[in-house]
């Protein structure tokens, strides 16, 4: 166990340096929140074309939460780069477990998952006129980082399977994206969809933690089961995925043919 | 002309051997549907046209942000940017046939989300004006080149403002009206929303599946006409900046 640590604090700084050599402080705000914040408004402005209050606010927090669920996915590409970088067959040799490595090597989505999704629903709830409490809204920062990691086991076990198609990560790590913004209750609440879709929603950590969020800035029951749902899946995901990246390092070692897997 | 036409042809075959490209073209789809379930779920039928239209929109300017801003870089990191300056045909000829290809496959985002309104939620949109909607699109198609070649240019230009390439996007379509028209923004964002093309675009697109009358044909063309024709200019001016730039520091690759 403390050789899993302490390939995950290495693999964790090796990710860190990786995400601050893609952003500068300036580049993060100027670029990346503000595409954010305009994502988020996006969203926002059509509660305010369909002149319906409660949308607004629903679509503003629905799509400031998915981000927290986003970001993480980017773990889909920045796990195929080690592939681009050629250090995958060296992973593949060495003496650890691949999923310890690829845990910390894509961590630096969380803080900035969290960030941006807590700084989209502090600043855009009240430029919006949502009527939330500043209380609720903060409230809810906790929330939001358990979708985050919670959102991190299932990001990880798309992109173990992804890693094996690497010419097809974009691709992978966008739709996924997509059907999270569209199936887990972030737009529209999740009684739009068909039973087989909803049913499908629930194996998924953001539908829980957004719903968890909801509950704690509605101030409605719920929160306590949704905490725990959220937890759950994120678990059961996290084991998806240590299952994957075991299988998938254990049948490179056997086969040699890790890097040749497109 | 030749030298378009096959700059043209050359950009078409590489989106084939490298699927990723068209990445745009896998997530509007996605968009459609997001869209569509809020006006559904709203219960508000009559803006189908709206949520239809407005990631066809995205996507062409999506695909002149992230592919026909990448032409020239694109040449310099294949190392074939110093023999397309070597040939006997201006670089911008090269540079606007690319960019004309991406754009016009661009174009295949309108056809999907008009598939996914009608396959997916029975939306069928028709298009009440057909000659206005030609229009609005020749003239979108026109400005959205002239827009692509300014950001071409500017990206090998000013290196710095790569970092900002995938964050304009949705700042645009707000501005832009894509999906709530400027009208129905705050009044505060109005004068920077029509300094974008797309927010005159949009409101032409719209007017065209409305079963109303159109009003206004003539000064929104000329509105988008001319910012593209703009466009065109000032691209043209960047790129030949960044051609005599490299030239004169011996830059011209760095690949």
């Amino acid at each position: 166990m403390r050789d899993a640590l302490r390939v995950l604090r290495w693999s964790a700084a090796c990710g860190w340096a990786d995400y601050r050599s893609s952003y500068s402080v300036r580049t993060w705000v100027g670029g990346w929140l503000l595409r954010v914040f305009a994502q988020v408004a996006f969203y926002a402005f059509i509660g305010r074309l369909l002149d319906d209050p409660a949308r607004t606010a629903y679509m503003l927090i629905g799509t400031a939460v998915w981000f927290a669920a986003l970001e993480v996915g980017f773990a889909c590409a920045s796990t195929a780069w080690e592939r681009r970088a050629g250090t995958l067959p060296l992973l593949v040799v060495a003496p650890t477990d691949l999923f310890w490595v690829y845990l910390g090597r894509n961590a630096q989505w969380l803080p900035s998952g969290i960030a941006t999704s807590t700084l989209s629903l502090l600043v855009l709830s009240p430029a919006f006129h949502t009527g939330v409490p500043p209380s609720r809204l903060l409230g809810a920062i906790p929330l939001l980082a358990l979708t985050a990691v919670t959102s991190y086991g299932l990001a990880l076990t798309v992109a173990a399977i992804a890693m094996r198609a690497f010419g097809a990560r974009n691709i992978a790590s966008n739709l996924y994206t997509g059907v999270l913004l569209v199936f887990c209750g972030v737009q529209v609440p999740l009684t739009f969809w068909p039973g087989w879709v909803r049913a499908l929603a629930q194996a998924v950590p953001l539908t829980h933690g957004l719903a968890a969020v909801r509950a704690q800035i509605a101030g409605t029951e719920g929160l306590t089961g949704a905490i725990g749902l959220a937890v759950l899946s994120g678990a059961a995901w996290f084991g998806i995925a240590w299952l994957i990246f075991h299988g998938a390092a254990e049948r490179g070692r056997r086969t040699g043919s890790i890097e040749f897997g497109d | 002309m030749r030298a378009l036409a096959a700059a043209f042809g050359m950009q078409l075959r590489s989106f084939r051997t490298d699927p990723q490209r068209l990445l745009v073209l896998v997530t509007m789809p996605m968009v459609t549907v997001a869209l569509l379930s809020i006006v559904r779920d709203a219960a508000r039928p009559g803006l189908d046209g709206y949520a239809v239209l407005a990631p066809a929109v995205m996507g062409l300017f999506q695909m002149a942000l992230n592919e026909a801003g990448e032409v020239i870089d694109q040449e310099r990191w294949a190392g074939t940017l110093e023999l397309t300056f070597a040939a006997p045909t201006a670089f911008l000829v090269l540079v606007a046939g690319r960019i004309a290809a991406v754009i016009l496959v661009g174009l295949v985002a309108f056809a999907e989300s008009w598939l996914v309104g009608v396959l997916g939620f029975g939306a069928v949109v028709r298009v009440a004006h057909p000659g206005v909607f030609v229009l609005a699109m020749a003239a979108t198609v026109l400005a959205t080149i002239g827009a692509a070649a300014v950001m071409a240019g500017t990206f090998v230009l000013a290196r710095s403002t790569r970092t900002y390439q995938n964050s304009i996007s949705y700042p645009i379509y707000i501005l832009g009206g894509v999906m709530v028209p400027v009208a129905a923004l705050p009044g505060w964002l109005h004068p920077a929303a029509r300094a974008v093309y797309l927010s005159w675009s949009t409101d032409l697109l719209r007017e065209a599946l409305d079963s109303g009358p159109v009003t206004g044909l003539g000064p929104h063309l000329a509105v988008i006409v001319g910012l593209g024709v703009a466009f065109l200019a000032a691209g043209g001016i960047v790129v030949s900046r960044f051609v005599h730039r490299v030239r004169v520091r011996g830059t011209v690759t760095h690949a």
